[in-house]
């Protein structure tokens, strides 16, 4: 029943599917708008991988653009909430106009009624002007986000600040890289070549392979510069036995903890490297 | 070796800490050669070896290493043999510091992990965070020139210092690899500066 037809005018206009297709939409940008948010802000917490002074002006770029996707996301939510509050407004409305309308079609054709008609008309000029009213609030609740919008927009320094940052840090590496990367390359290397030394001992107790350790050019290297030279080299030649596994403990891997501080823990403290090059030198 | 630093960055060096877990066993790398004999003694004595030719073996082999290592970047060695779902298993933990040029751990775990990968001897590079810390970690496979082995090495930089600590954990035993790359960025995950 067209309210046009029986009511002058319809007090209130709206396309209930078009508002409920809106609202889907915030959803999904609200979503969207949340999920990228977080991860920025993962791209900076305290497990992120940008920590120390070089990259404090990335990190205060996208801080600040966490900060106005944050602003943005709220914004959206206060529409979002909006559009719900006037979709369940608009149906409640709808719904009374239908019933105004169905009132109004029961006089026609009944000249006795002019009480009820102008009681009806009051009802439709309350329906009228209070969908107006919500239409306002509405309007002001988009236009609060389009201001959000404008001002996220306006702000290009931000992307110019994270480039700096960013540019700034390859420079670094690559200077980095220039000044440390051998050394610590080498280093790398001394400790693989070292695990494999000590792998002999594992050889050697029988915890590992079939064939006798003296494969290896490092560990004839090393056998070589031993005072005792001759006895390692036998040793090196022979096939230990294997040892059972039961014979040998468990697997725990808990690591020490502070009570039991390690060896190598000791002598990670202070010129411990160069106290026993000098020990080794006297 | 005697480790470079930039002028401009303070050459204290700190104090570190590191958890090893108790299953892997140190070779004495004690400077005093009394020290270092005694600890071998301790460790081949802990074994609980009977055979006099594997003790002498074994104990000529330590010592050994103790001498090759002597003076160069790494802090310690360590091997674990044990048993593992039933079969044995070993792996060694050997341990670095390395002074950079930066006190910066965005570049130099960036920069290191770049370096790493540059050599082209890891099949992969990654920063990963352990404990409190972002490091690098990289394996592979090495042992070129002996028995394969499977290795992953960390690459922590000390905080506040210009420093990076360098943990390799090696096994030859593929099937066991999982279990000690764990054990690696747990070991990398502890350290943590005692005194600066």
């Amino acid at each position: 029943m067209r309210p046009e037809r029986f009511l002058g005018s319809d007090p209130t206009p709206g396309d209930l599917g078009s508002v409920d297709r809106v609202a889907g939409a915030l959803r999904t940008v609200v979503l969207a708008l949340t999920e990228s948010r977080q991860k920025l802000e993962g791209l900076v917490g305290p497990h992120s991988l940008l920590q120390g002074p070089m990259a404090r002006p990335i990190v205060d770029a996208v801080t600040e653009l966490a900060a106005h996707l944050r602003s943005i996301e709220d914004a959206a939510v206060d529409f979002a909430q909006a559009v719900e509050v006037w979709r369940t407004g608009l149906a409640s409305r709808q719904q009374r106009r239908a019933e105004l309308t169905e009132q109004v079609s029961q006089l026609a054709g009944r000249p006795d009624a002019v009480e009820q008609r102008q009681r009806i008309q009051t009802d439709v000029q309350r329906l009228a002007t209070e969908h107006l009213a919500d239409g306002a609030v509405l309007i002001r609740a988009a236009d609060l986000l389009a201001e959000v919008l404008i001002d996220a927009d306006d702000d290009a320094d931000l992307a110019a600040d994270l480039d700096r940052g960013v540019a700034a840090v390859m420079i670094a590496v690559d200077e980095w890289i220039a000044e440390s990367a051998a050394e610590l390359v080498a280093t790398a290397q001394s400790l693989s070549d070292t695990a494999g030394l000590t792998t002999v001992v594992s050889q050697i107790l029988g915890v590992v392979g079939d064939e006798a350790p003296d494969e290896s050019e490092s560990v004839r290297r090393l056998a070589s510069m031993s005072a005792g030279a001759h006895r390692l080299r036998l040793a090196l030649r022979r096939s230990w036995a294997s040892m059972a596994p039961e014979d040998l403990p468990t697997a725990t891997f808990a690591a020490s903890g502070s009570t039991g501080r390690s060896a190598i823990s000791e002598r990670l403290g202070g010129d411990s490297t160069d106290d026993r090059a000098e020990g080794e030198a006297r | 070796m005697t480790m470079s630093a930039a002028a401009d960055l303070p050459r204290t060096v700190p104090e570190l800490g590191l958890d090893i877990p108790p299953d892997f066993h140190e070779v004495p790398l004690e400077s005093a050669i009394e020290d270092r004999v005694a600890a071998q003694s301790a460790l081949l004595e802990g074994m609980g070896l009977r055979d006099s030719e594997q003790r002498e073996g074994l104990g000529l082999y330590l010592e050994a290493i103790a001498r090759t290592l002597a003076g160069g970047p790494i802090v310690g060695t360590a091997f674990c043999a044990v048993e593992m779902d039933g079969r044995p298993s070993t792996a060694t933990l050997t341990v670095a510091t390395r002074t950079t040029s930066t006190t910066d751990p965005l570049v130099m775990v960036a920069g290191a992990a770049e370096a790493l990968r540059r050599t082209g001897d890891y099949a992969s590079v990654g920063i990963e965070h352990a404990g409190v810390h972002n490091a690098v970690f990289a394996s592979g496979r090495g042992g070129a020139d002996g028995l394969p082995l499977f290795q992953t090495t960390a690459v922590v930089p000390v905080p506040g210092h210009a420093m990076a600590v360098l943990i390799t954990i090696a096994t030859p035993s593929e099937d066991d690899v999982s279990t000690y790359e764990r054990v690696v960025r747990s070991v990398a995950g502890s350290l943590r500066v005692v005194t600066s």
